[in-house]
């Protein structure tokens, strides 16, 4: 008899109570790994073997939310990328015959995650763009750029990025 | 002590001081550039935030040193030369606010040889409503040819209205280097140039700005002013410039005039175009009818060779 009546009041109080529980802290560790994402996901990693270009970038598009490394060689990006792959690379192809394909070839040979990479560069031969994207960018945009439309474009692309894994 | 010994200690002692002094001396001069650096970078931050917030706002550290002064401008030629659509307005008041313009052009009195070239390209980026031209314009002649170059960018940059005139009044020819920097400006819109009036042109110096424009710029509505340059042009630079821009664009080479202009060229001109001409992708039979078949041998071994596969790859795949 007691042995029902226990089993009654495990059915009827303890167990919605235990359920409702886990539901809130399910939702809660949701929220807060959206949360983390959020302020750990928007790291961009900037490739330019000059430091003005690459802080010209970076204050480009950085907002508050967002974590900017700036790398100077390519060892530098992929040992990054290992450690914490970052949302977004972006490589400033400046200097002559180098049009950045031999990096992003490295990149993508040596990491599992595709991670998105966006070229900036002088060059706007077709060849150069196309041997480009075949290597693996996935933007290629060509200097002198407007401030703006580049700022805007990395906020879409993050809101993106949010939307896809939130 | 001999007196060889002596001299002997002494001269080693001067070697190690002067070892010593050369490092020490190295050591300074890589902080002070680090430091400009850091400063430049700084600079570059603010000018970017006062350019997004559309309003000036003082500048911290102030530029109030030559080595400042000479940060800021750097840092200001480096936003204005990779970037366009920046509001001038707010630029302009910062120049006035640290009297940027007035130091830049003490500074190409001081200079010489290339730092006066570098002081006249960073002024070339500077938008100052102050007249200026008639500082620059002796510039223009120097025997220096980066300081031509140089100065004739500032100018166009300066009073863009005045391009045109600026470039037929130069007696000089300008080579594909300077033409490819004004170019450069073209692309961040500081020049409003119609391609039309400089194909048209008889002046040497506009009439290959306006090939280069066509080229970068792939403007392929061009082609018929194109055909009527390689077919009436009696300068031979020219007709090549024109002819090289005409196949960029992949346009059609059949017209009588263009295949007797090619048939008139040297020989090793010929073999020039030919390579040329397979690698902007112009099929077998297009080229056949412009070279002979001795010449085409040379076409069709490196169409089959590693070297141009490997461009047909990139191309082809996607």
């Amino acid at each position: 008899m007691a042995c029902k009546y226990t089993k009654k009041f495990i059915v009827t109080t303890i167990s919605p109570i235990f359920f409702s529980l886990f539901v809130v802290w399910h939702i809660f560790r949701l929220h807060f790994m959206a949360l983390n994402r959020t302020a750990m996901d928007n790291k961009i990693v900037i490739y330019s073997p000059t430091s003005h270009l690459a802080t010209l970038i970076a204050a480009i598009i950085e907002d508050n939310s967002s974590q900017i490394i700036c790398c100077t060689t390519p060892h530098q990006i992929i040992t990054l990328c290992h450690n914490e792959p970052p949302s977004l690379i972006i490589i400033l192809a400046i200097a002559p015959f180098m049009d950045g394909s031999n990096i992003i070839t490295k990149i993508r040979s040596t990491l599992r995650q595709r991670l998105p990479i966006y070229v900036i560069s002088w060059q706007q031969s077709e060849h150069v763009v196309l041997s480009l994207l075949e290597s693996g960018a996935d933007q290629y945009m060509t200097f002198p750029i407007c401030m703006s439309r580049l700022r805007h474009k990395s906020i879409e692309h993050f809101e993106q990025y949010h939307l896809r894994f939130s | 002590m001999s007196i060889f010994a002596q001299l002997y200690i002494i001269t080693a002692f001067c070697i190690a001081l002067l070892f010593e002094g050369a490092i020490v001396y190295s050591k300074i001069k890589t902080r002070k550039h680090s430091q400009q650096t850091d400063i430049q970078n700084c600079y570059i931050r603010q000018i970017v935030k006062m350019l997004f917030a559309e309003q000036v706002s003082e500048i911290y550290p102030h530029a109030d040193t030559p080595q400042r002064r000479r940060a800021l401008a750097e840092a200001l030629h480096t936003v204005m030369s990779h970037t366009y659509g920046a509001d001038k307005h707010v630029l302009c008041e910062l120049i006035e606010q640290t009297q940027l313009d007035i130091y830049l052009l003490r500074k190409i009195k001081q200079s010489h040889n290339i730092e006066r070239a570098h002081i006249l390209m960073l002024i070339s980026a500077m938008p100052t409503q102050k007249p200026i031209c008639s500082l620059l314009q002796p510039y223009l002649y120097s025997n220096h040819s980066h300081i031509r170059t140089a100065a004739l960018l500032a100018l166009l940059a300066t009073s863009p209205s005045t391009a045109i005139a600026t470039i037929s009044s130069i007696s000089y020819n300008l080579t594909n280097f300077d033409i490819a920097r004004i170019i450069m400006l073209l692309r961040r819109g500081i020049l409003p140039i119609a391609y039309e009036p400089l194909l048209m042109s008889e002046n040497r110096n506009l009439c290959m700005l306006g090939l280069a424009i066509v080229r970068n710029f792939g403007i392929e509505i061009a082609d018929k002013h194109l055909q009527n340059i390689i077919a009436t042009s009696t300068d031979y630079i020219i007709t090549k410039e024109a002819l090289y821009t005409l196949s960029s664009l992949g346009r059609p080479l059949g017209r009588t005039k263009i295949r007797q202009k090619i048939d008139a060229m040297p020989p090793h001109l010929r073999k020039e175009l030919c390579r040329h001409l397979t690698h902007e992708g112009y099929s077998l039979a297009a080229l056949r009818t412009l070279f002979a078949p001795s010449e085409m041998l040379y076409t069709e071994s490196l169409i089959k060779s590693y070297k141009r596969n490997l461009e047909c790859t990139s191309t082809l795949s996607t």
